[in-house]
């Protein structure tokens, strides 16, 4: 049951409002205990990890409740966790609370639950599931005037692509289960069955589609701006720095190790646009005037890197990418929600009319300078580790990407200090509407981050020391199906995990 | 072909009991009518509506757990098997959702009540036909009732307008499903479904264009063509269906909400019934012509549905769309298709009763509670209304774990262990526009309340339970959809539910 | 000697966080004390690592520590070891001990500035990062500190935060800095990836087996790294900008410390370069455009700063030549010398502008001589210094250079450097003559600057006059005998300097008395009262080559441009490419709906015409 109790904990947090009424303080702290508690429990998770629980659901589809918290998953459940605590503790509805609160806390339990599945149909029940409070906050939480119009993107982007990977999900099944002799959704039984090429190829392709899309990764991008533009930045946190995640993850937990020949036949051409991605993005988040589109792209940058390292194929590039994604989890959503606090107070998101914060903050400054610092790479701080790891690993696979990737850094550094400096720093002085709000709740809040960003600096080994066999696993099972089952084997040789 | 069915008595009146049960509650309600008023007596008769239908299906339920299930009465011309009882277990629960809604409307009378049950009646027989004639017979009996329903609101035009369009047309659809039925019967020299079987798959192909022409061939097309025309315009299959909206617009709700899910359940269950005995001996490219409808059902109720701002208008068009899905299934045309079509529909009818269950309730008498921007900031005003009809939607926008999505999840698994490539992709593009379609609506039940609009009104008691009990199995059944399945596996080995059982 | 040498990095960053957490609460003279006395505790411990390194045999001048592990890299952990030999040693010691100085001058300097605490704990993480950049014992560590060096100098250079040209300095800094990182980070990704490891000792030992190819790319993105942190042709551009920082950390970070990280490297990483020789030469070559190059830009040059900032950009160039030509001892000695005099003329140029109340423009000086004479004095010693005049530190260190650099038969190299010497001389006496000399050209009366302000100055005069007797031409050279056998430990012993070249040091004495004179005849004699020298010439130097234009015009802006663009274009031409099709969904249920016009008629009609549909599809089957 530890598997499953921050989900659980998360959603009766959720519940709460249905009987709460319109109580914006009580549901709030009902919000932020819940969170707390999904957050101490998914550290238990971490110590006593792995863990596996299997529920037999439905028996005539091969569906059973697999849960599996491993180095893959583990720690992407305690950043879900972590995030939720700090946007909690960050938001402040009042107005309609019960909506809100429970919206976050389901986003966080259905994603939570991505990561926890190890049966395709379970996996897809959350992937869907987790759609619609984003599709929600965005809509009927946004800050523009244009919140319904993005959230309509978000969603058209989103269940467009998943639409067609439960198409693919099941004829994954279906074309395993003559070889299996039954039909079954469980992903240790279907990555034992080697489909043909051409099989492969197509399911793949709408498997890499709609993972991509929740990203994002250019030219599927297109919804982000929208979204994380007229969310709140509590949302856009949590669209960022969570569901993200959710995308790269179902990529190395699923993709790979089902489809193993498409994923090397696809991953130049997915490298291709990673690439792309990571140019493209830093490129506009060198210009753009608007402060949080500067970290959305950056966003699609720095994620692009993290996908390039996991089609990079090797257990370096899994490794980094699993410990960037935390890192990116990390820094993103402290981004989002400090420079949220300066929208809301400077009630404006334009950079040429903010500036001069950190005279007015000292502590506050600090910590998104902090974050800042760890978003651009600064070698001790937590981004540089993942970074580190991840070109690594790219360079083995191929150096000229490496080459390429790395002029991202280079932008990095460029448009985060901008966004500090003109944030922070300069001339300018915003007419605050509002005093900067960052009372102690979200300083408590805050302070983990901060730790978390010198303590993965320093000991990253922490997550990687339990990542890499996994990502090892992966690669290995990968190479290995390679090597001994030729590629015209149609039947699919059953083979032990 | 159909398993050689069980040596029958002539008439066995107990095999059609649901059906007497509910023609004598029928006539007690008129009866009682007589000699009470007119306030009080509504409410107990429409009680005693309910213990008839209760009844019937109890009686319906002994019939699937009994062991004499399938069998056939009236000298074969009846048949009674799994797929039949399930679904009139469906049309049961939609006729009794239609009787409590109604209790506290204007179009609550002994008239109304005796309707319904009628309708029903009708519904169950033309599942259960096995004969031409009673086929077309059933069509009529549940059609004329609905036609009157649909006019049960004389204080509104609108509602005259829906009973006459629908009455029309529904009237020139049964010119084409009459002659359809004629010319098989012209074809086979019998009106008995195993006779017409039996010739049918004797006559050859036939083309108009191509070489060998043969008349019998062409005869048989343009019946299977045409009975699949009428019955289409019950399921409302696109092009057949442009009478929906208006209909539903106009029509009472509380009468929407049993056609949406009755019509449709028995329109599919005597389509079901045609393709596993009449059409699977036939040479008539049957499949292909389900498949274009389908296509064009799925895609046009889907993409008609985006611009809907009424909410029955939208529902009508899920309703459309849904019918799509039901005909690809049908193409399959194996047990295990149709086994998940009947599943599909038994969660259509959850949600799909829910959804028009809420929208009944809340429109209290006034049209414009049927638009959606009424239903802005629910939430806020009634959580757990507000939660069952997103519930609702969900499920209808087939989101996971809901009752819905195994529905469509075992579509396509039957449509792509069948090799319906085509389908399956078409079901899932309508699936994907859908979910905008309900998107909004849920959005606005958590969007910011629009200043200045009356409250909607409360939730009737008996109202909100029987819509607490169709959220809960909405969920219920997604939750642990094995359920479900094992109910079927247990009341049924052999006939078209088989393939449920997950073989 | 274990966890001894850590105490170096600890003070400091003791000193930092005390400094940066209670800092705003204490007095301006507790900071002082706490920071001066942290770089202080540090000097004496690498005072204690030299007497310690000195005590041991020549081939075992060595002390390791390792900390802790970063295991990171896919199971091949990576020791966090301090490493600390003469060359490390050396450096220690000059970032230590000049850095203590020029603390101990900013508590005069920075009394009346707001940020007093700020700009202590600043610079103190200064000191820790460039600490850890020379102990680190492999690279990757070195990249930690090679970084963390370049967000201090973002810190310190933009310290004036409300200035935008201190804030965009702060910016070309940092971006520069970075391209210097990524390249350290490719360099060592190529060795990691090649050879499995990053520690030193080991990386050298095996560069040799690596293909040439891969030698001279690792080789190119090192000097690439290098360049950038020394300030080299082109990558100077951020240097000059930077004196927009309060003096001192002009002096500390962009004199006598940081600037020189990139000699470090090359120093340290001398095997890999030894084993590219064409890199070596190119090393050279630039360090020796770079030395002529900024020297030309320097003569035209009004503000006091940017003349200083010019001469060390030119100063680097020498030692890049040094290290170039595997001149290693010599480089490492006049970055030792250059340390003194630079950090020398800083603060003293430091003095002259708080003198003046912040003023910076030397035109608007003049005379002080006699208003603030310690300071002149000291001025003149540095100018002295740097010009290369005997006996002051620079004459043997720049000479050591020249003179290898004619030995080992570079003429070309020796030229451009001798003439860059003159030059040097030239603008030096120009500023000194300028400032110093003549009477005052703006009303106001200087004032000499506090104790605190001119002990440090004192100090470093004294260095900068007998700090070239570490070696003595045709005598001894204790640099080298320091240096070598540190470095044979690593790998080939480089090619063993050539004795002293008289006729270089005679040449390049020359050339800096012909620059003086130059200089006396346009500005000592007659004091003028504005520039005397104009033409088409003139200007391009005072506009220093035009150099960052030519950058803004061919780099930034098109950047930005591209930018913007692509912003527009993602705003548009993408997103309505993909909303497009959503729309066209969207748009065909809206024109469908006519269909549903409500008319029975057309009802009718359209079912017909669908029973039309179904009977034409069954029965023209072909």
């Amino acid at each position: 049951m530890l598997v499953l109790s921050p989900l659980i904990l998360l959603a009766l947090g959720a519940l709460a409002p249905l009987f709460l009424g319109s109580r914006a303080t009580a549901i709030r702290t009902v919000a932020l205990g819940a969170s707390v508690l999904a957050l101490i429990a998914s550290v238990i998770g971490i110590v006593y990890a792995p863990q596996h629980i299997d529920i037999p659901w439905l028996k005539s589809l091969g569906l059973s409740l697999s849960l599996h918290l491993d180095g893959l998953s583990m720690f992407l459940v305690a950043l879900t966790a972590l995030a939720t605590v700090a946007v909690v503790a960050f938001s402040d509805e009042t107005k309609r609370p019960g909506g809100y609160y429970s919206l976050i806390l389901l986003m966080a339990a259905t994603a939570i639950g991505t990561f926890l599945s190890t049966n395709l149909l379970v996996f897809y029940v959350f992937w869907e599931l987790m759609i619609i409070p984003g599709y929600l906050l965005i809509g009927t939480y946004g800050q523009g005037a244009n919140s319904r119009r993005a959230a309509l993107k978000f969603l058209i982007y989103s269940l467009v692509p998943s639409a067609f990977l439960l198409v693919a999900i099941v004829a994954l099944a279906v074309s395993a289960a003559p070889a299996l002799g039954h039909l079954s959704f469980s992903l240790s039984q279907l990555a034992s069955v080697r489909l043909p090429a051409a099989t492969q190829d197509w399911i793949f392709l709408l498997f890499a589609a709609s993972f991509m899309v929740k990203v994002p990764i250019w030219p599927l991008h297109a919804w982000m701006p929208d979204a994380y533009g007229e969310s709140r930045p509590q949302v856009a946190a949590m669209l960022s720095g969570v569901l993200s995640k959710t995308g790269l993850y179902a990529l190395i937990r699923f993709a790979f190790p089902l489809l193993p020949d498409a994923a090397r036949l696809f991953a130049p051409a997915l490298a291709v646009v990673a690439l792309i991605s990571i140019l493209y993005g830093a490129w506009i988040a060198l210009t753009h005037r608007d402060g949080r589109m500067v970290i959305a792209y950056s966003s699609l940058s720095h994620l692009g890197l993290v996908f390039l390292g996991v089609v990079a194929l090797n257990a370096l590039g899994l490794d980094g990418a699993v410990l960037q994604m935390l890192n990116h989890g990390i820094y993103a959503v402290a981004l989002f929600l400090l420079f949220g606090v300066v929208e809301e107070a400077a009630g404006t998101r334009l950079l040429s009319k903010l500036g001069g914060i950190a005279r007015k903050a000292a502590l506050f400054s600090g910590f998104l300078w902090i974050a800042v610092l760890a978003a651009l790479g600064l070698p001790g701080l937590n981004g540089f580790a993942g970074e580190f790891l991840l070109l690594l690993g790219i360079f083995h696979t191929s150096e000229v990407w490496a080459w390429i990737a790395i002029a991202a850094v280079v932008f990095s550094a460029a448009y985060f200090i901008r966004l500090f400096q003109l944030t922070a720093q300069g001339p300018t002085e915003p007419e605050l509407r509002q005093p900067l709000r960052f009372g102690p709740l979200r300083i408590a809040a805050m302070v983990p981050f901060i730790l978390l960003i010198f303590y993965l600096g320093w000991a990253p080994g922490q997550v990687t020391g339990r990542v890499a066999p996994v990502a090892q696993s992966i690669t290995r099972q990968e190479a290995s199906t390679a090597l001994t089952v030729p590629v015209s084997n149609l039947s699919g040789e059953a083979r032990g995990l | 072909m159909n398993p050689p069915l069980i040596a029958p008595p002539p008439v066995s009146l107990s095999l059609i009991m649901p059906e007497l049960v509910l023609l004598a509650t029928s006539i007690v309600i008129l009866l009682a009518a007589l000699f009470m008023d007119a306030g009080r007596g509504v409410r107990a008769l429409t009680w005693v509506a309910g213990l008839g239908i209760a009844v019937a299906a109890a009686r319906d339920v002994m019939l699937l757990l009994g062991p004499h299930l399938p069998a056939t009465t009236f000298s074969g011309t009846l048949v009674m098997d799994p797929l039949a009882a399930v679904l009139d277990l469906v049309i049961l629960a939609s006729a009794l959702v239609a009787v409590v809604l109604a209790a506290n409307r204007p179009e609550a009378s002994p008239d109304y009540l005796a309707l319904v049950l009628w309708a029903a009646i009708g519904m169950m027989v033309l599942i259960s036909a096995h004969d031409l004639i009673v086929l077309f017979l059933a069509v009529e009996v549940l059609s004329l009732p609905l036609y009157i329903l649909c006019a049960f609101r004389p204080d509104r035009p609108s509602s005259l307008e829906a009973a006459v369009k629908y009455f029309l047309l529904g009237a020139f659809s049964s010119g084409f499903l009459l002659y359809g039925l004629a010319l098989l019967f012209g074809v086979s020299g019998g009106t008995n479904l195993t006779q017409v079987a039996s010739a049918l798959a004797s006559v050859p192909t036939a083309s108009l264009i191509g070489a060998g022409a043969s008349g019998t061939g062409l005869i048989a097309e343009l019946g299977i063509g045409l009975v699949v025309v009428g019955l289409g315009f019950k399921l409302a299959a696109v092009p057949f269906h442009q009478w929906v909206p208006d209909v539903y617009e106009g029509a009472p709700t509380s009468v929407v909400t049993f056609m949406s899910v009755g019509t449709k359940v028995a329109a599919f269950g005597v389509l079901a019934r045609l393709v596993d005995t009449v059409f699977v001996t036939s040479a008539v490219n049957w499949q292909g012509l389900l498949s274009a409808l389908a296509v064009a059902t799925i895609i046009g109720g889907a993409v008609l549905a985006i611009p809907q701002q009424n909410f029955k208008r939208l529902l009508g068009y899920s309703g459309i769309l849904n019918a799509g899905y039901l005909l690809a299934v049908l193409v399959v045309g194996t047990a295990a298709a149709t086994a998940a079509g009947v599943y599909f529909l038994v969660t259509y009818a959850l949600m799909n009763l829910g959804a028009f269950a809420i929208v009944a309730a809340l429109s209290g008498g006034e049209e414009s509670g049927v638009m959606l921007r009424r239903y802005r900031g629910l939430f806020y005003q009634q959580p757990w209304t507000a939660a069952a009809m997103a519930v609702f939607l969900l499920s209808l926008a087939s989101i996971p774990p809901l009752a819905g999505f195994f529905g469509k999840l075992f579509i396509l698994q039957a449509l792509l262990a069948g090799h319906e490539l085509v389908l399956a992709l078409a079901v899932v593009a309508g699936t994907a526009i859908t979910l905008v379609v309900y998107g909004r609506p849920l959005l606005a039940l958590f969007s910011a309340p629009e200043e200045k609009s009356p409250a909607l009104p409360r939730v009737s008691p008996a109202v909100a339970a029987t819509i607490f009990c169709l959220a809960l199995a909405t969920v219920a059944v997604g939750v642990a959809p094995g359920a479900v399945v094992a109910l079927m596996h247990g009341v049924s080995q052999v006939g078209p539910l088989a393939g449920i059982t997950g073989r | 000697m274990h966890s001894v040498i850590v105490l170096a990095l600890l003070f400091p960053a003791l000193g930092a966080l005390l400094a940066a957490w209670i800092g705003p609460r204490l007095s301006h003279r507790l900071i002082a004390w706490i920071c001066v006395g942290a770089v202080s505790l540090s000097f004496l411990v690498a005072v204690a690592a030299f007497v310690r390194l000195s005590g041991l045999p020549a081939a075992h001048r060595l002390i390791q520590d390792t900390l802790f592990t970063w295991n990171v890299a896919g199971g091949t952990p990576i020791h966090f070891t301090l490493l600390v030999d003469p060359i490390s040693v050396l450096f220690m010691l000059v970032i230590t001990g000049v850095g203590a100085l020029i603390h101990l001058y900013s508590a005069g300097y920075m009394d009346d500035d707001e940020g007093f605490s700020r700009f202590f704990w600043q610079m103190n993480l200064f000191i820790v990062a460039m600490l850890l950049l020379v102990m680190a014992g492999n690279f990757f560590f070195l990249l930690v500190g090679w970084a963390g060096v370049g967000l201090a100098s973002y810190f310190l250079i933009g310290f004036w935060y409300k200035r935008p040209a201190a804030v965009a300095a702060a910016k070309k800094a940092f971006v520069v800095n970075v391209v210097g990182d990524v390249a350290l980070t490719l360099a060592i990704f190529l060795l990691f990836v090649n050879l499995g490891h990053v520690g030193y000792q080991t990386v050298f030992r095996q560069f040799s087996i690596l293909p040439v190819a891969t030698r001279d790319l690792v080789a190119a993105l090192l000097f690439v790294a290098a360049a950038a942190k020394s300030a080299q042709f082109p990558l100077h551009i951020w240097l000059p900008d930077a004196m927009e920082g309060p003096t001192p950390v002009s002096a500390l970070i962009h004199a006598a410390t940081m600037v020189t990280a990139g000699v470090y490297l090359v120093a340290r990483a001398f095997p890999i370069f030894g084993l590219a020789p064409s890199v070596a030469t190119t090393i050279a070559w630039v360090g020796g455009f770079t030395a002529l190059f900024a020297a030309t830009i320097a003569i035209a040059q009004d503000d006091i700063k940017r003349v200083l900032a010019y001469s060390t950009v030119s100063q680097l160039g020498y030692m890049f030549m040094a290290v170039g030509t595997a001149a290693y001892a010599a480089g490492v000695f006049h970055f030792l010398t250059h340390a003194f005099f630079k950090a020398l003329l800083f603060l003293a140029a430091g003095s002259v502008i708080h003198a003046l109340g912040g003023e910076q423009d030397m035109w608007k000086m003049g005379g002080l001589r006699r208003t603030i004479p310690l300071t002149a004095a000291t001025f003149l010693v540095g100018t002295l210094a740097i010009s290369g005049i005997p006996p002051f530190a620079g004459f043997f260190s720049k000479d050591e250079i020249l003179g290898g650099l004619l030995s080992g038969g570079q003429v070309g190299l020796w030229a451009i450097g001798t003439l860059a010497a003159g030059l040097t001389a030239f603008y030096m006496f120009r500023l000194y003559f300028v400032v110093f000399g003549g009477t005052a050209r703006a009303p106001g009366h200087a004032h000499e600057s506090p104790p605190v302000m001119t002990v440090p100055l004192v100090v470093l005069a004294v260095l900068s006059t007998v700090g070239g007797f570490l070696v003595l031409p045709g005598g001894y050279n204790l640099i080298e005998s320091w240096l070598l056998p540190a470095l044979t430990r690593f790998g080939p012993i480089p090619p063993l300097p050539p004795p002293t070249n008289w006729a270089a040091m005679a040449v390049s004495l020359a050339m800096a008395l012909i620059g003086f004179g130059s200089a006396w005849a346009l500005y000592g004699r007659k004091a003028p009262q504005v520039e005397p020298l104009h033409g088409p010439l003139h200007r391009l130097l005072k506009g220093k080559w035009y150099i960052d234009e030519l950058g803004e015009w061919l780099i930034v802006r098109p950047a930005l441009w591209l930018g913007s663009a692509l912003e527009r274009f993602d705003r548009k031409g993408l997103d309505v490419a993909f909303s497009r099709v959503g729309l066209l969904v969207a748009g065909w249920g809206e024109s469908l709906r006519p269909t549903q016009s409500g008319y029975v008629r057309r009802y009718a009609l359209g079912f017909a015409l669908g029973v039309m549909l179904v009977v034409a599809f069954l029965s023209l089957r072909p």
